[in-house]
């Protein structure tokens, strides 16, 4: 008898250690995985910006002509064009795309862009929210020789977790090449 | 013994109780060490991408300033005041993310042909090394840059000798108009200098598709070769292809000079023609074949 109720209070005390130490170790667990989540969804956005400005700059290298007069400059909902290097018409806008979710559905905004009369391709996925694409000139005396952008995304949905709750931002500058000139 | 014996159970069980808890311990921590391991790789990287972000900007932001804007410096910062990116000497400054970014101005130097040289030679009016650099201390505190090079050109209008426009390449040569007078003598070959500097032609040979010699030529109607001289060669019969070093014409910017007499010993109706031109720099144009009228 003296054993088992001995047992019994060695394994209530080993419980009652684990209780302590168990919501602490969960707790951490949560926060390590909201941590991790909010990074995957950062990193996933980080690399489609990369995407997205090595598309422009590649692009804007051999870029004729920036077309200041028909681009929407200074605008958070700014629309780049201009003619590439065959004469082609360039257009890099962010159109509001609906997104059929099983709650609610949504609005996001897709960067899009349009080369001639060929299919217009978006440059992010359904699932990132293009939520500023602004378009400065940047000049040199009276010469344009860049463009300044700033480009910023959320996740779709941000009201269901963690993951959905996660921003980037990118301010960059791209030069532009001696012979690209603007009309 | 029978006391004892349950004195040794008990004993045993409290013992494998904390044995447990303590691998539990051990297996928590472990777990929790290679937790913030991880985290702090996570956010390392973030830290790196985004100061290669800055970085880049910084490199950017120095092509888009004009190429005499860029004065030298070590302790360069930038500003943007729509619509220009202006080059201050106050860096480095101090980003919204806590880093700080300087960018650097540098002469570049280059040898007689032209390739940059780490020492000596002499200094290049034309080229400038930019450099932008970005640090930021990480989680522990301790210190990390990342910096990035590139050269800006003088292209549109160089001053050094290394990026000046070749002689041949800043000529036009107007050959449709060319016309025999008289059957003999060709007219109206024009040469227009399009650059902003004096060009010298050295030598010219003509091509033709008949056994006719070549006697003299007068640019803007100043003899500048004949079998008598000026130039050479002299006294020699001269046949389609030879090249002829005539006395050194010189075109000042914007001047449209003429081929007013090309003497031929034979009628030259229907041949087809080709004419090139040697520079002073050895830079040289060479026509497509063309039929005088």
């Amino acid at each position: 008898m003296n054993t088992k109720g001995t047992t019994l209070l060695e394994t209530v005390l080993y419980i009652g250690i684990f209780m302590i130490i168990l919501p602490t170790y969960v707790l951490f667990l949560v926060q390590l995985w909201q941590s991790h989540a909010s990074l995957d969804a950062r990193s996933r956005m980080e690399q489609t910006a990369a995407m997205v400005f090595l598309e422009l700059q590649n692009s804007l290298t051999e870029a004729d002509a920036i077309n200041v007069s028909t681009s929407a400059f200074a605008n958070d909902d700014g629309v780049l064009k201009f003619l590439d290097g065959a004469g082609q018409l360039v257009t890099i806008d962010r159109p509001a795309v609906l997104i059929i979710l099983p709650t609610a559905n949504q609005t996001v905004h897709r960067l899009r862009m349009q080369r001639g009369t060929g299919t217009a391709e978006y440059l992010t996925d359904p699932e990132i929210d293009v939520t500023q694409w602004r378009i400065e000139p940047v000049r040199a005396g009276t010469t344009l020789t860049g463009l300044r952008v700033s480009y910023d995304t959320a996740m779709l949905n941000p009201l269901a977790g963690v993951y959905r709750r996660s921003a980037f931002t990118a301010d960059t500058t791209l030069s532009l090449s001696g012979h690209t000139t603007e009309n | 013994m029978p006391n004892k014996k349950n004195h040794l159970e008990r004993g045993s069980l409290l013992l494998e109780a904390l044995i447990a808890i303590g691998v539990a311990a051990a297996f928590m921590s472990a777990l929790v060490g290679f937790s913030i391991v991880a985290s702090r790789g996570s956010d390392r990287a973030q830290e790196i991408q985004q100061a290669l972000w800055n970085t880049n900007e910084g490199l950017e932001a120095l092509k888009t300033i004009s190429f005499a804007g860029l004065t030298n410096t070590l302790t360069g910062s930038l500003a943007f005041t729509a619509p220009a990116w202006t080059l201050g000497t106050n860096g480095p400054q101090t980003l919204p993310d806590g880093s700080t970014r300087i960018v650097k101005i540098e002469s570049v130097s280059r040898d007689g042909t032209c390739t940059i040289v780490s020492s000596g030679g002499t200094v290049d009016p034309d080229t400038k090394k930019i450099t932008s650099a970005v640090s930021w201390l990480d989680t522990a505190g301790r210190s990390h840059t990342t910096t990035t090079t590139s050269l800006r050109t003088n292209w549109l209008a160089p001053t050094g000798s290394c990026f000046a426009a070749r002689q041949a390449g800043q000529v036009s040569f107007a050959v449709n108009a060319a016309q025999y007078y008289g059957g003999k003598q060709l007219r109206q070959l024009y040469f227009t200098n399009t650059g902003g500097s004096t060009v010298v032609i050295d030598k010219i040979t003509f091509t033709w598709s008949n056994g006719s010699e070549f006697d003299q030529l007068f640019i803007d109607n100043v003899k500048v070769w004949s079998t008598s001289g000026p130039g050479t060669p002299v006294g020699v019969d001269v046949h389609s292809g030879r090249e002829l070093d005539i006395v050194n014409f010189s075109m000042a910017p914007a001047q449209t000079s003429e081929i007013t007499k090309g003497q031929f010993e034979s009628p030259m109706a229907g041949t087809t023609m080709t004419i090139s031109v040697t520079f002073a720099d050895g830079s040289v144009f060479t026509s497509a074949p063309f039929n005088p009228l």
